[in-house]
């Protein structure tokens, strides 16, 4: 199965034989799904209408497409990319496909500092990103100690097992805050699945600088994380200080999977498809595997979410789990891939 | 005759293991030659190239390139310098032989500029002395043994160190690719003036590649020398416990084992 793949890629690659030539498509798929979606809705447009609609603030649709439609999408974007790039990172730091910020933890840490800091802190939405930050922090150093805690290396079902242990513990206090404060809270169960229901330009902003700061420090770590994809000693033979370099990148993966949780919740399988089926088209090489996997998150959740909220309209499904129903099985295909 | 890479006295322990695999350890690397580092399994080899490549701490002892400790030369520079293969080598899934070359210009890339890093010429000059010119976008899985192997070997060198350390490179290969792979090192030897530090198993092909050889016996040197000087039945039969007959050639040793048998003088 792998290995046909990896045929197909040797072939693309003639036909790829450009560096850019992936990206430009993954970039071309990205506007083209971004316009298609702007196009559906309660108000079906055409995709002239949405260009002029955009440009021009009298024409009849421009309300919608600006303060609705558009801002929605630009979550969908930056949530997309953050979770596919924090997924990429994981994967790279741990060295193993499965991992996942939604599988390991991650993203319940990072829940469990949003909570807390929307509960405790109201009014405050700008620090929202951070302070899930800070639970993302904690909760990835705790896998990475509880993964590596061992006398050998992490083993996949290790790591795996690991990250269902912490998440279950941080879904506990998830639900007991959400319980305990539900006058305050959002929803727990979209929270829970995730869901871009709803989300305007104020959320978009709050996505805008930490997403920003998150995929730079991505893109300033590319050499080093394609050295973290050999062999430790080989890494650390080739001058890269490896204990070092994969705290930064999982802090990194941290950052990004904060981001996308402080808005949308926990959004789950972004990090898990997206980067491995760009790996086979693209391979393992972060030159070529970030930017598409970027691009490729942000089409995936602009795609899942326009299906969420136009399949049962006018009832809006939360995109989280649209993605889970993709994602899951995925995840048992891999795992089942992977085991002996 | 300049010595290149000097480890003194060096005691150097495993975690989590009460006894030292290495006890007392001095040996010399000498420009531009090519050691072997031979001796039965558990005697030191690995562990004296690990320490060597400053993969391993010594409990105490010291280890210098030149005139300078190993252990304050930063990790960039001796990237630069030295660079070490490890037995065997995780290969990550996808990644091709052209990547993985240039991966091995990293310790010589600046941390903004790709230039100086990326060059493509180098690449493929690399991939030419391994004779691999035509398997660059081949992915490494796809790759025999030999191949793979060479494939690190390529990366290896795009280092451009002025040391090789490698541990049991012929392991796991059949005869034909040890032969090549020996033949490469010699010429990357002869080529370059890389100087060259391997453990091996075979005490014949030790013999035709090394310009000197060092045995290891329990985690200490035995003796150090020619492959001739060192490689007796004597030491045969004190070092691996085997009595053996040894016939000298012009371009090395056969040696035919006979049997086990009991050291005359326990070491």
């Amino acid at each position: 199965m792998s290995s046909a793949l990896w045929q197909i890629r040797a072939r693309a690659e003639i036909a790829f034989a450009h560096p850019g030539a992936w990206a430009t498509s993954a970039a071309i798929a990205l506007v083209v799904a971004f316009l298609f979606a702007a196009t559906r809705g309660a108000v079906e447009l055409s995709v002239g209408e949405v260009i002029r609609s955009a440009i021009d603030s009298d024409a009849p649709f421009s309300a919608v497409i600006r303060n609705v439609r558009f801002p929605r999408l630009f979550c969908a974007v930056l949530v997309g990319a953050n979770l596919a790039v924090a997924g990429t990172l994981l994967q790279t730091t741990v060295r193993n496909p499965l991992a996942d910020p939604g599988i390991l933890g991650v993203s319940a840490g990072a829940g469990v500092g949003a909570l807390i800091m929307i509960l405790f802190f109201p009014g405050h939405s700008t620090w929202v990103p951070w302070a899930a930050f800070l639970g993302g922090i904690v909760s990835v150093l705790t896998l990475l100690g509880l993964a590596w805690g061992g006398s050998k290396g992490p083993g996949t079902l290790r790591i795996v097992l690991s990250g269902v242990a912490l998440q279950a513990i941080l879904f506990a206090a998830i639900a007991l805050m959400s319980f305990a404060y539900a006058d305050r809270a959002p929803s727990f169960s979209a929270f829970m699945v995730g869901s871009l229901n709803g989300l305007g330009w104020n959320e978009t902003k709050i996505l805008f600088a930490p997403t920003a700061i998150g995929l730079s420090l991505a893109i300033l770590m590319i050499p080093t994380l394609n050295i973290l994809l050999l062999d430790d000693g080989a890494a650390s033979g080739l001058g890269v200080p490896v204990g070092a370099a994969r705290l930064a990148a999982a802090c990194v993966a941290a950052l990004l999977t904060a981001t996308a949780v402080s808005v949308a919740g926990l959004v789950g399988f972004v990090g898990l498809v997206v980067p491995n089926g760009m790996r086979l088209l693209v391979g393992p090489d972060h030159r070529a595997l970030l930017p598409v996997t970027a691009l490729g998150g942000a089409t995936l959740v602009v795609f899942a979410d326009t299906v969420a909220r136009t399949s049962l309209a006018p009832l809006e499904l939360p995109v989280g789990a649209l993605l889970a129903l993709i994602g899951g099985p995925y995840f048992l295909y891999l795992l089942w891939r992977k085991l002996p | 005759m300049s010595i290149a890479i000097r480890a003194e006295r060096l005691h150097v322990r495993h975690p989590g293991i009460d006894f030292d695999s290495l006890r007392d350890v001095s040996i010399d690397v000498i420009q531009g030659e090519i050691l072997t580092l031979l001796g039965p399994n558990g005697s030191g080899k690995s562990t004296l190239l690990r320490t060597i490549g400053r993969e391993l701490k010594a409990r105490s002892g010291a280890v210098s390139m030149g005139e300078t400790d190993l252990a304050v030369i930063s990790r960039r520079d001796l990237a630069r310098r030295m660079a070490r293969l490890p037995q065997d080598p995780l290969s990550p899934e996808g990644l091709t032989v052209g990547e993985l070359v240039e991966y091995g210009r990293h310790p010589h890339r600046g941390f903004f500029s790709r230039a100086e890093a990326g060059n493509a010429d180098h690449v493929t000059e690399m991939l030419q002395a391994v004779e691999m010119g035509d398997m660059r976008h081949r992915s490494l899985e796809t790759l025999s043994g030999g191949e793979r192997r060479r494939a690190w070997i390529a990366m290896a060198l795009a280092q451009e160190p002025e040391f090789l350390l490698l541990d049991e490179p012929t392991s796991a290969l059949d005869l034909r690719h040890q032969c090549e792979l020996l033949e490469l090192l010699t010429r990357l030897n002869r080529e370059r003036g890389t100087t060259i530090v391997l453990s091996l198993h075979d005490l014949e092909q030790a013999s035709q590649i090394a310009d000197r050889v060092a045995l290891l016996c329990r985690g200490r040197v035995y003796d150090v020398g020619t492959p001739v000087e060192i490689l007796t039945e004597e030491t045969l039969l004190d070092v691996f416990r085997v009595r053996s007959k040894i016939t000298s050639w012009s371009d090395g040793l056969s040696i035919h084992v006979l049997g086990p048998g009991d050291p005359v003088r326990t070491f």
